[in-house]
Parts: structure tokens; sequence; C-alpha cells
């Protein structure tokens, strides 16, 4: 760090980096992207004409050794998030990770355990942003006892992550092979489920003992090249779950449930109830017992979360904590994600942690 | 049994015996309820009394030893189902028998081998009343290809109440009673393998959220029936069900089920209005429900006709009884061992 500036460098350059994360780094102050490197020297060339990135390397290694690069935010698909965070730590660059975290538990606790050794460094990855406007008022609820007890929940996630608002959901079997649906680039992450069980957590804490059962519908696509790939990343999943406070959970996800969008979540307490839909799930309606139905709750501006894992990173080099979202966070939910499928595969409930 | 009539004997007389099956008999033409056995000699004659109906037994045993009668009506909770159906065929009388069918797997294979041993006699469970307003419809709709493949089914039946701690132990609380039956999991099965077919693999978390409960002399004593259950279950079509039921859910969503096709959707909304939509649609639209093809209320006409030889048994034969047991057998052991269960057990 030079001057109080922080020199960026961007490994993989995909569209939630170059929609989100070198916007949201432009906005912070002493804050410079200095050099990128994407899976060829010509896309990152492209990338940096596009943004106005001065350095291209051909390959992420190269940018690793760069002395003049403080920080880096890895976009890339998770196959290679363990490779490149370890990487960082040991060129002692700070880094920033895409989700989800990794490909499984193990490479997950070899990110957390790499981080301890760097304690100078600040290692965080990208929160699930879905609930961002709603977390806060959720989490104070609960906290002040709206719900009494805690008992039940369910979540529904339809296309995939809930996060459409579309009907045309039914199952696609001419889609292409995306990253997602291929276990070598994902690992056991499955739709939008680590992001979901990440939102749960900050609501419950962690969960303890896992049941799921996951289908693959859609079980053979085409890759660039045209030639038709076996799926064996699930497209239809339905976990139950036991949560440390005590709660039992029903959660589906599916990306082939047809006129089906978005994402419902209630949460069911000895005293009250708490419900939140979307998109855009900027609302979060509430009722106790004695009420006739749900009612919005009021959320204070103040409470209301936006989007600002940039500025969080960048604040964190500078010294504040990491909140959203550190590499512990990371590790449970990336247990939960081995889980589901573990438990899939053998019909035996899994334990957390593992 | 007399050339022109049937004469019944009433084995246990509660509610639903009195609401449904009483009126339901005395619309049969041909039909006399000849008998009652309740709990007690005193519970019993307040029936006769009410329904005139001329014979009181002292207990079940002496309404069974009665020649003169040719069938039961058996209204116990299901603790007695497999006593009261094996005593009733050996007595060589037809039954009729409330659901749910039995408190295990055990005991409902027990009277489906021992209605095998008697063809001669009609076995019959009453059967899931919930859903007959639509299950024609939706039969139909899936039938005619409506939805395409079928990949995903999901029933959900929250209570709307908050938790009651500390309430009276009912008969559906206590274990011994009800055996492996659990809130409406059972009803809500029964309804759902008639539009989608049967479960192959079941795997489960229940809790008991409300331990204890007041007895009749206002004692606590512990409860072993599950008040949440979740269930995803695999079926034989291929398809994959979530179930959810609940006694703790205050202000949830109610009732509810989706049926997810490869080209169509098909939801039942807590009122049972049926919703479909296919491919190329924008949302789900209401799907007409004539009342002259729906399902309805006639297990005791049925029950009747099938003695007299003019009908088959449909709503419910024993082996789809049995299905049902195993199935909640199943739901029980994989929220205690933690694993799947393959069905048939």
């Amino acid at each position: 760090m030079e001057n109080g500036i922080i020199r960026v460098g961007l490994i993989g350059a995909g569209a939630n980096t170059r929609l989100r994360h070198i916007p949201g780094l432009r906005e912070q102050e002493g804050v410079e992207i200095v050099a990128v490197a994407n899976r060829s020297r010509a896309s990152g060339e492209a990338v940096a004409a596009e943004y106005e990135i001065p350095t291209v390397y051909d390959n992420w290694m190269e940018l690793m050794e760069a002395d003049d690069i403080d920080a880096v935010c890895v976009g890339t698909w998770p196959y290679m998030h363990r490779t490149l965070v370890l990487s960082a730590l040991e060129n002692d660059k700070h880094v920033l990770t895409e989700a989800r975290m990794a490909m499984d538990a193990q490479e997950a606790h070899e990110m957390l355990d790499a981080s301890r050794q760097f304690p100078h460094l600040v290692t965080q990855i990208v929160p699930a942003p879905s609930t961002l406007q709603v977390d806060r008022t959720i989490q104070d609820l609960i906290a002040d006892g709206y719900l009494g007890q805690l008992l039940a929940l369910k979540l529904r996630v339809s296309d995939g992550h809930g996060r459409a608002d579309r009907a045309d959901t039914f199952m696609n079997t001419d889609g292409p092979l995306h990253w997602r649906h291929n276990r070598l680039l994902s690992g056991y992450n499955i739709m939008g489920m680590g992001i979901w069980y990440e939102t749960l957590m900050r609501y419950l804490g962690p969960a303890t003992k896992v049941m799921a059962m996951t289908r693959v519908f859609t079980n053979q696509r085409k890759d660039e090249n045209g030639v038709l790939q076996g799926v064996t990343v699930p497209d239809h999943v339905s976990v139950i779950c036991e949560f440390a406070a005590g709660v039992q959970a029903d959660l589906s996800w599916s990306t082939v449930t047809g006129l089906q969008a978005g994402a419902e979540l209630m949460i069911f307490g000895s005293d009250g109830t708490i419900k939140v839909e979307g998109p855009p799930f900027d609302k979060v309606s509430v009722g106790k017992n004695g009420d006739k139905e749900l009612k919005d709750h009021p959320i204070a501006d103040d409470k209301r979360g936006k989007w600002q894992v940039e500025e969080d990173f960048i604040n964190s080099i500078r010294g504040a904590p990491v909140t959203l979202t550190p590499f512990d966070v990371g590790v449970q939910y990336m247990e939960f994600t081995e889980a589901v499928t573990r438990s899939s595969q053998t019909g035996q409930m899994v334990y957390l942690p593992l | 049994m007399a050339s022109q009539g049937i004469r019944l004997g009433l084995i246990g007389a509660g509610k639903n015996t009195r609401d449904r099956h009483i009126p339901g008999f005395q619309d049969v033409e041909g039909v006399e309820i000849a008998a009652v056995a309740n709990r007690s000699r005193e519970s019993s004659q307040v029936v006769a009394d009410q329904f005139n109906i001329p014979g009181v037994y002292d207990n079940w045993q002496d309404l069974l030893e009665d020649p003169s009668i040719d069938a039961v009506c058996i209204g116990t909770w299901p603790y007695m189902h497999r006593t009261l159906t094996l005593a009733a065929l050996e007595a060589g009388k037809h039954v009729l028998c409330e659901a749910r069918m039995a408190t295990t797997a055990q005991e409902a294979q027990e009277m489906l081998d021992a209605s095998r041993l008697r063809p001669d006699l009609i076995a019959q469970i009453v059967p899931s009343p919930l859903t007959f307003k639509i299950d024609r419809l939706l039969q139909g709709k899936i039938a005619e290809g409506y939805i395409g493949d079928m990949i995903g089914v999901s029933v959900q039946s929250l209570g709307n109440a908050f938790i009651d701690q500390g309430g009276p132990m009912h008969w559906r609380n206590d274990r011994d009673l009800s055996g492996y039956n659990i809130l409406n999991m059972g009803i809500w099965y029964e309804a759902m393998i008639r539009w989608v077919g049967r479960a192959t693999k079941v795997t489960s978390m229940t809790k008991i959220n409300v331990s204890t409960r007041k007895d009749e002399s206002g004692e606590s004593v512990a409860v072993s029936i599950p008040d949440h259950v979740g269930i995803i279950a695999e079926l034989a079509n291929g398809a994959m069900a979530n179930m959810q039921f609940s006694g703790v859910t205050g202000l949830s969503s109610g009732s509810g089920v989706w049926i997810y096709g490869s080209e169509g959707t098909l939801h039942v909304d807590g009122a049972l209005n049926v919703y479909g939509g296919r491919r190329g649609d924008d949302k789900l639209e209401e799907i007409a429900n004539p009342e002259e093809g729906r399902a309805y209320w006639r297990v005791e006409e049925e029950f009747c006709n099938a003695i007299r030889g003019t009908e088959t048994i449909t709503r419910t034969p024993f082996d789809v009884g049995l299905h049902y047991m195993e199935f909640t057998e199943a739901v029980t052991r994989s929220a205690q061992t933690g694993q799947t269960v393959a069905l048939p057990l």
C-alpha cells in the first residue's frame, strides 16, 4: 500500500465482477484497479479496455507475483477459489473471493486455515445478497423475542435462486451446460442453496443435522462443443434439517418447477411468525398469537442493508472487521452444502459440523 | 345375511360414527343398525337412544357373537382396529373399519392377511375424504398429459394456530392409542397417492414441541407423537415429493398441494380450488371443477353395495391401507434412525 492507495488486481472477470465489483471498487476512495488476469489474455484485454484497467497479465500466477498489487478480487468459478486464495495469501495480498466459497468443505477448511496463518491479511467472501434489506430487521425481531421460542421454518426457493420474477421456469432440456451444472467447476454447490443457507445462518446460526434427497431431471446437456455431457449437479433438492437454535427446517430448491418463481421464507415461533418473500425481499410480514393475519412490519431506513461488499473489503483492509462474509462462516455453509450431497448419496442423516 | 337386508352392528360410536356413519347407513335401503357396543354399557345406551338402535351390548365380544349381525362398523381409535377386524372376520362378519387403518404396518399386514382368508367377506377402511372434491379432476388432468412427466409434488398441511403448551392429551397425541399415526399425515398421503401413486423411499425428520400434556385426571403425561413432521419421498413414477405437517405453525399459509411436471403445473389451494398452467402460460389459472364430476362421501353405500355384490371396494381397500401404514411407519423409522427407508417395508 503506497500513500494509502489500495491497488487491486482482478482474477477472473465474469459477469458479477464486471457488473458489481468493478463499479463497487471504483466508488471507494483511494482504490485503484491496477491489473486483470482472465482465462485468456484476449479476454483479459477486452475487460481491461472496457474498464480502463492499465495492466493485463497472461495468467493469474503473474498477477500474484506483481509487487504493486495489495489485494485481489477472485471472480472465477468455485473450482479455482482455494488455489487462488492460498496463492494470494502466500503472496501477501488481501483477498476477496466470489461466492460460493469453494468446491467442498475440505477446500473451505484449507482456506480458513491459510487465512489464520496470515492474520494481517483480510480474507472475505462475497456475501449472500438477496435479503440484505431485511436481514437486520429479522435478526432484531428474533433477538427481541418477537417469535418467542423458535420452532419451525419453511423455505421454498424456485428458479434455483429465488430471484426471478418470470414464469417460464419449466424444465429446459435444451439449455447449455452452464458452469453451475458442472460438478468439476462447482463442486458440491447446488443452485442457490449455499446462498440461502448463508442467509438462514444470519437469523438462526448453523444447522446440526441434515437429511436430503436430490434429483437430476435434466441429466444431459450440451457443452460448448455441442457434445452431450451427463449432468450430476441436482436441479431439484429437498432438505430437512435441525438448527442448533432448536428449529426444524424444511427447505427446497428447484429449477424445474414451472410457473413458480422467487422464494418464500416463513419462520414460526411459539409467539409469532415472520414471513419474507420476493424478489425483491424488501418487506417483512409478521404476526403474533391473537392476530388474524400477517401484516407488514415497518423497517427503519438505517436498518436496511445494501450491497457494499467492495466498501466492506476496503474498510477491512483499513482495519475494520469482516462481517459479511468471513471465512469461518463460509466453512459452515460449505459443510452444510457437502452434508446435503452426502445425505442424498447415502440416505443417511449427516451431523454438522462435519 | 338375511336375503333382503343387512343387519349392522356398531363397535365404538365416537363422533365420526355418529355424525357420518349412522346417518349414512340410515340412508341406505335395507340396512338396519341393529346393535351397538361402545366403551361402556352406559355410553352405548346413550347412542342407542339417540339413534333408535334396538340392541345394546356390554362389550364388543358379545356383539360379535350375535349371529343375527351381518356386518360391523368399527369406530374405535386405531389401537383396537386390528383386534376387532380379526375377531369380526373370524365371526363371519363384513367389516368397515374407521381410519387410520391400524397403529403399525405389522397390524395392517395381519388385517390384510386375515381379510384374504375370508374372500366371502367385505373388508373396507373409511377413506380419506379430504380431497374427494378434486381427486377426479387431478387424476384426469394428470392422465391426459397436462403436466407431462411428473417431477415434483409438494403437500403442506400446516396448522394455523400457535403452539399450545400444556393442552389436554387427545387420543391423537397418545402413541398407545394411535401408534405411528401422526397429525393428518396418513390422511393426506392416502389422498396424494390417488393422484401421483406410491412412494418408494422415505426420508423424514420429526419434532415434539409440546412434550407434556394433561390427561383426563389432570396429570401431566409425556407425549411421544410428533407435532411437526417434514418428509421427503421418492415416488415410483420418478418424481420427488415433499410434505410438511405441523401443529405449531401459527398464521401459516395452511394447506396446499403443488404438482410439477415437465410441461405443466397444478396447484390446489386451502379451499380446494384447483389452478393450472402449462409451458408458455404466464401464470396459473383456475381450472373449472364441475360438481357432477366430483367424488363425494359415500363409504356406507359403497360398503353395502359391496356386501350385495354390486360394487367393488375402491375407497379404501385393505391393500391400500397397508401401503399407507407402511409409509406412516417408514416416516417414524426414518426419523428415529436418520436413514432413508425403502418401501415396501
